[in-house]
């Protein structure tokens, strides 16, 4: 592997409390000149803009530190206090470039509201972006109303349904977002191989016909990714044209019944597993009396872990989503 | 009645890989241990190939027990993520069987066929079947030929694919017979001929950049651009290399293929679709609208020149005729600098220039792209010489774009200055990109012919430079020499002070 050394980083930040937006702005322009000014020489660098909403720290600090490393962003952190007041912190990240080239910088600002502030939170943050450039509003944790409000800025709004504990009631906070633009659902990512791998094995005809005919679906899953099994129902249900699916969650699996085009029942079971990968889809099996598709762990062990592996794989738009949504009433 | 179509197909980005076969003739040479291997490996990584994948690796001297050992050596050394142990031994090496013989043995392939069906009927299902020859050329033609007595050529059931690497032949004759030695067992759509450099991300760019900016198409012709400069750089020598470089040359080992290449989605027009014909018929009409160069033109446009001793990067280097394995008296030359001309009328009257060297200072390989200068300048005479704008596309190693234009230098007095704008493509995507062989090996899985160059494209590449290589044959152009680590030989320099251009500095 011909991995880069590690370019040496610079940084510089600015705290401020109980500011206005426009003096955040203002010492975010100085602090960037002043690197552009450094005996380096840094250039500012952006792909997007990012808008974090209000989450625990530790939750969201993983995937920004994957941003900070691939893909540089203007990155928009919210955060929630009781002060009624806006503080702010301005953090500009620099890579010093070698052999005499110009370094990279990229900027965090973090914005700590009070509830007023951020349920009109699009205008708090909207003139800190840069224009012109894509806005990802990243969902973090489980604030709707923060996340309504800056939802207008956004070109796609980035959710991770699996994350929380009611997982149909996560699928219909996606669905909800949907009016305001894009949703990518990481769980919805995490599912492209075993997507890809059904379709796969339904490229013989073999496969096709099985999957056709199909009359019982079982898909099993780590204890955390409830969401995961449900989305691949749903989508499978979309795609072989099953109605009426219903999985009413069970005592210990979620076991349902849909209904095929022809009027002949369908039995889906979404089995929980415990043991690692406690977040991922471990199998799948599409089953027509005696036959079957059955698909275990897949070839590849690396979907997509990262905010920034996410935000990579983004496709546009996430085909079938919204079909598997549907199918699952949310 | 035919099959119902796939129900979930229509969710996928990219077109479905079927079941396939990768057999690796020379699969122990060096090519598939530093290249194909790693990129199947990155590509099982990436859960990129289709759950029914094979890879047969062939050679000769060598068993299945020290194949694979090699195989996983090649991995742990050159894989750009390096070894996942599980992986390759859950995934990759029950995947992998060996088949020893001598490529020249048409019983070798006789066995390989059997071997492929006994993998298809063990797993159940028909796999395409692709055989990279990762050989010398002089084997493509007899490869190719014993392929199809085997019954793994045209017509065969599943299908065959067969893909050879350049050199395609070393002028347009030995092309031609190249190239109907191998249409003697397959059709056309069953060639896949690898230039790597298409497979580069950064080249493939070069498409985006030109035909998804709507900026840069209004100004992409004759009536705005002055001159186009194209460089291939190379810091390093011939290495190991001495035996083949010297029967090649940097024409035939850069000019013919790369360069063109490159020149073609350059200048060639804007295709209707990116699907493999509509580029490839783009570049075609591209490739066989630059002129021909008559005895004339190769003494007055064309460079040939070898490096002598030098320093690169402060080290003293030997000059060509002192590397090991030059033969004494060679006149290969390490340096090839060409003025073409583009006779359509987009680029009617515009210079193509292109060199291409060893032992150069960097290694860089870009394109330059320099407008014509402003018609007028009101700003008098004290306001210094204005530069014109340069758009200069890098494909290697710092990817990415730059435009130079003019501005006003600060204070109260009227100054223009070149200042440049610079995108770099690392910064602004920070992803690895892939290399180009997993590309070219994933396109050809999934039927995608676009990064391959198509016969015509390698004919009309040749066409270009084959009276060139006639005249140069001839000794018609003189040898010029240039020191190792120096911009090039006075020669090439002297090519542009004619034209009154200079080239970009290295």
């Amino acid at each position: 592997m011909s991995a880069r050394a590690p370019e040496p980083a610079e940084r510089s930040d600015w705290r401020g409390e109980g500011v206005a937006v426009s003096e955040v702005a203002a010492e975010l322009r100085r602090l960037t000149a002043e690197h552009m000014h450094h005996e380096h020489g840094h250039a500012s660098t952006w792909t997007l803009n990012l808008i974090v909403t209000p989450a625990r720290r530790d939750r969201v600090q993983a995937g920004l530190d994957s941003l900070h490393e691939r893909i540089p962003a203007r990155m928009v952190v919210l955060h929630e206090h009781e002060a009624e007041r806006i503080d702010a912190a301005v953090t500009v990240h620099c890579q010093t470039g070698d052999q005499g080239r110009r370094g990279y910088c990229h900027e965090e600002i973090d914005l700590v509201c009070d509830r007023a502030h951020l349920d009109r939170a699009g205008g708090v943050v909207h003139p800190l972006l840069v224009a012109d450039l894509p806005t990802v509003v990243w969902v973090a944790g489980s604030d709707t109303r923060a996340a309504e409000a800056v939802a207008p800025l956004a070109e796609r709004i980035l959710v991770d349904s699996a994350a929380g504990a009611d997982a149909m009631a996560a699928l219909r906070r996606a669905a909800a977002l949907r009016r305001h633009g894009h949703v990518d659902d990481a769980a919805w990512h995490r599912l492209d191989r075993w997507r890809k791998r059904l379709a796969g094995a339904c490229d013989p005809a073999p496969g096709r016909e099985v999957a056709l005919a199909a009359d019982r679906l079982e898909v099993r899953h780590g204890a955390e990714a409830g969401v995961l099994g449900l989305l691949l129902a749903g989508w499978a249900a979309a795609r072989l044209g099953w109605r009426d699916l219903r999985l009413p969650p069970g005592p210990e699996a979620r076991r349902g019944t849909a209904v095929r085009a022809d009027g002949a029942p369908v039995a889906i079971d979404l089995v929980p597993f415990d043991g690692p990968p406690a977040t991922r889809v471990i199998g799948v099996t599409l089953g027509a009396g005696e036959r079957e598709i059955r698909l275990e762990r897949p070839l590849g062990p690396r979907p997509p872990e990262t905010l920034a592996d996410t935000l990579a794989g983004m496709a546009d738009p996430a085909p079938g989503y919204d079909d598997a949504l549907r199918a699952l009433g949310a | 009645m035919s099959d119902p179509p796939n129900p979930f197909e229509q969710d996928l980005p990219r077109r479905l890989i079927p079941p396939t076969i990768l057999v690796i003739c020379g699969v122990t040479g060096d090519l598939a241990a530093r290249k194909l291997l790693p990129a199947v490996y990155e590509l099982a990584l990436g859960g990129e190939l289709p759950e029914e994948f094979r890879l047969v690796g062939v050679a000769r001297g060598s068993d299945p027990e020290h194949f694979m050992a090699r195989a996983r050596e090649s991995v742990e050394q050159f894989a750009r993520s390096g070894l996942d142990a599980d992986l390759w031994g859950r995934v990759i090496a029950p995947r992998m069987s060996y088949l020893d013989g001598d490529l020249t043995d048409p019983e070798l392939f006789t066995r390989l066929h059997a071997h492929l069906d006994e993998l298809d009927a063990a797993a159940g299902v028909r796999s395409q079947r692709l055989v990279y020859l990762a050989v010398a050329p002089s084997l493509f033609g007899p490869a190719a030929t014993s392929l199809g007595k085997a019954g793994l050529a045209r017509g065969s059931d599943p299908q065959v694919k067969v893909m050879v690497e350049k050199p395609f032949g070393r002028d347009l004759e030995s092309s031609r017979a190249l190239d109907a030695a191998i249409h003697g067992a397959f059709d056309e759509p069953q060639i896949l001929r690898v230039d790597h450099y298409l497979g580069k991300e950064t080249v493939q760019n070069l498409l985006v950049f030109r035909f998804g900016n709507g900026i840069f198409e209004p100004v992409w012709n004759r009536r705005y651009v002055d001159n186009v400069q194209l460089t291939v750089a190379e810091e390093l020598g011939i290495g190991h290399r001495a035996d083949y470089y010297d029967r090649s040359g940097a024409l035939r080992d850069v000019v013919q293929n790369h360069a063109l290449q490159l020149l073609s989605l350059i200048a060639m027009e804007p295709p209707a679709t990116f699907a493999a014909e509509a580029v490839r018929d783009e570049k075609v009409k591209l490739l066989r609208a630059i002129s021909p160069f008559s005895a004339e033109d190769v003494l007055r446009d064309t460079v040939r020149a070898r490096y002598t001793s030098g320093e690169i990067d402060g080290e003293p280097v030997p000059g060509y005729l002192e590397e090991d394995g030059v033969p004494a008296g060679s006149t290969t030359e390490t340096f090839a600098a060409l003025r073409l001309e583009i006779a359509n009328w987009r680029w009617a009257g515009v210079p193509f220039y292109v060199r291409t060297g060893k032992r150069l200072p960097v290694r860089d390989t870009e394109i330059v792209i320099t407008f014509r200068p402003a018609p007028h300048l009101p700003f008098g005479p004290d306001a210094g010489a204005v530069r014109p704008n340069q758009l200069v596309l890098s494909v290697q190693p710092d990817e990415g774009a730059s435009l130079r234009i003019t501005a006003k230098a600060p204070g109260p007095e009227m100054r223009l200055r070149p200042v440049r704008m610079d995108f770099q493509y690392g910064s602004a995507f920070m992803r690895a990109s892939p290399e180009a062989y997993e590309r070219l090996l994933l396109d050809a899985m999934r039927g995608d012919a676009t990064l391959f160059a198509r016969a015509d494209e390698v004919d009309a590449a040749w066409r270009v430079v084959d009276p060139v290589l006639a005249a140069w044959a001839r000794d018609e152009a003189p040898l010029d020499h240039y020191r190792a680590g120096s911009q090039g030989p006075g020669s090439a320099e002297q090519l542009m002070v004619r034209d009154h251009r200079e080239w970009r500095r290295l």
